[in-house]
């Protein structure tokens, strides 16, 4: 099994700018370019010297259009992940890695970007991907459908009680009621709220769903060796993996386990190649485009099982810092805020720098998974120590 | 519904050639709307596109046992209250109104 990128690559500095939708000062582009300054201002190295962008999720920003506002000096690795999803958020990573560790390029920024003024709403956009008239003629034009298709077949069979979904987005609340950068900062959050909430596609309801926010998420990422002479702590990436076996992908709803987020052979790979198992696992940044497919990642991650599902997921066992499970702690794409995921990203890096607003002592390593149920999946480790 | 002329596979969605076997163009087939209930929804958001419909409205994902359990989607008409998983249904064909277009749809029904 190729483990070629086992510590070989650090993320070494992080820009976010998040907003609400919408709201965005400037366009998008000019977002994205505070964004990947600031990635650069954190790490302590100049932008001009940014030399491999790498995006997911049909980001429209074409690196070149950034040249000039960055300084760029030479472009040398410029590319996105296919699907119009967030599978391909770690994805990127990996890209971004491989071409670091080979020597294609020195200095890499994973990025998205989104500005409803420039590039309509997200969740238009997605659909837009995968969407077509066998879709439109059974009502289905969002992925909240979609999703709540399939979250109805993780609960009626695997028996996944409401009282375990709802935990979920209890212990998101918590963490993101705590972190000031969080949409949902300061905010009390009971489960009455969400029961009362409207029903979007049963059985989600409003706050099952994540929200968009307008935005620019930016993770520079150099080698191990340049990162220990950059500014901040490394925080290494471990390994990553993206894909789809047979019997999944864009399949009009006919994926062999229609329960399942695609995740399993992303999965075994991740394991294998880093030699780390699902108890090696400190913290874990969940992608949660919805509440169900956050759960069925933890299940293909082997995490938690759909048996144990109903005893795994409690609030005391989901939050920082002392909980066994802890999942996203910074609110997570319920309550942190969504810029298509690239969020959760950055708290994997704040989180083993120590900098999360919950942190969870001692985490050494963080897993990330992007894009619950797209027809390309994609998970990776971080950790803050090589092992 | 297409079925492979090489190794019998039914195909959905639709492909030029089978995966599995290698043979190039599968066959199409005539087969009857008999399927049973894989999973619904009921969509209350008035998402865009849906104004034709109105909401709120059931989507069913139908499996077709005699189509190797391939799955199609559709909406509902009928009991609410009997949906449950492997509830038997028969489809009729109809129209689905999408902005300007009437769309050839599926309409599950119990059976």
């Amino acid at each position: 099994m190729a483990n070629g990128l086992m510590g070989k690559v650090a993320a070494a500095g992080i820009g976010v700018l998040q907003y609400k939708r919408a709201g965005a000062p400037y366009g998008e582009r000019g977002v994205l370019t505070r964004a990947i300054v600031a990635a650069c201002e954190d790490a302590g190295l100049d932008p001009a010297d940014v030399d491999g962008f790498v995006s997911y999720g049909d980001d429209h920003n074409q690196p070149d259009r950034l040249m000039p506002e960055l300084g760029t000096k030479e472009i040398r690795l410029s590319t996105s992940v296919w699907g119009g999803g967030g599978g391909g958020l770690l994805g990127a990573f990996e890209l971004a890695a491989m071409a670091i560790a080979t020597g294609q390029c020195k200095a890499a920024v994973v990025f998205r970007a989104l500005v409803q003024g420039n590039s309509g709403r997200l969740s238009s956009a997605v659909m837009a991907h995968h969407v077509n008239n066998h879709f439109v003629a059974a009502g289905i034009t969002a992925p909240a459908q979609i999703c709540a298709l399939r979250a109805m077949r993780m609960a009626l069979q695997h028996n996944l009680p409401q009282e375990a979904v709802e935990q979920l987005v209890l212990a998101d609340y918590y963490h993101g009621s705590r972190n000031p950068e969080a949409v949902s900062y300061g905010q009390q959050f009971d489960i009455e709220t969400y029961r009362k909430s409207r029903w979007i596609a049963e059985p989600l309801r409003l706050f099952d769903c994540s929200r968009e926010n307008d935005g620019a998420g930016a993770i520079l990422l150099v080698s191990a060796e340049h990162a220990r002479d950059l500014k901040q702590k490394p925080v290494y990436l471990l390994g990553a993996a993206t894909g789809a076996e047979k019997g999944w992908g864009d399949l009009l709803e006919n994926d062999d386990d229609y329960t399942s987020t695609g995740f399993e052979p992303v999965a075994r790979r991740l394991w294998e190649m880093t030699g780390l198992g699902p108890r090696d696992i400190d913290v874990t940044q969940l992608y949660e485009n919805f509440t169900y497919q956050g759960i069925s990642s933890l299940v293909g991650h082997g995490l938690i099982s759909w048996e144990s599902a109903a005893e795994d997921l409690k609030f005391d066992n989901l939050i920082a810092p002392s909980g066994k499970l802890p999942v996203n702690t910074s609110g997570g794409n319920l309550a942190q805020g969504f810029i298509h995921g690239i969020n959760i990203a950055v708290e994997a890096v704040r989180q083993l720098r120590g900098q999360s607003a919950n942190p969870v002592p001692d985490a050494r390593t963080c897993l990330v998974c992007g894009g619950p149920g797209s027809p390309i999946n994609s998970s990776a480790i971080f950790a803050n120590e090589l092992p | 519904m297409q079925k492979c002329q090489g190794c019998g596979e039914w195909k959905w969605p639709a492909v030029s050639r089978c995966g599995d076997c290698g043979t190039w163009e599968p066959e199409w087939h005539e087969i009857a709307l008999e399927g049973k209930l894989f999973s619904w929804t009921r969509t209350w958001h008035p998402f865009g596109g849906t104004e034709g419909i109105g909401t709120p409205f059931v989507t069913v994902l139908a499996y077709l046992p005699h189509a190797g359990d391939r799955r199609l989607l559709g909406l509902y008409e009928g009991d609410e209250s009997l949906l449950a998983l492997d509830l038997p249904l028969v489809g009729r064909i109809a129209t689905t109104r999408f902005g300007d277009e009437d769309i050839p749809a599926i309409r599950w029904l119990p059976a």
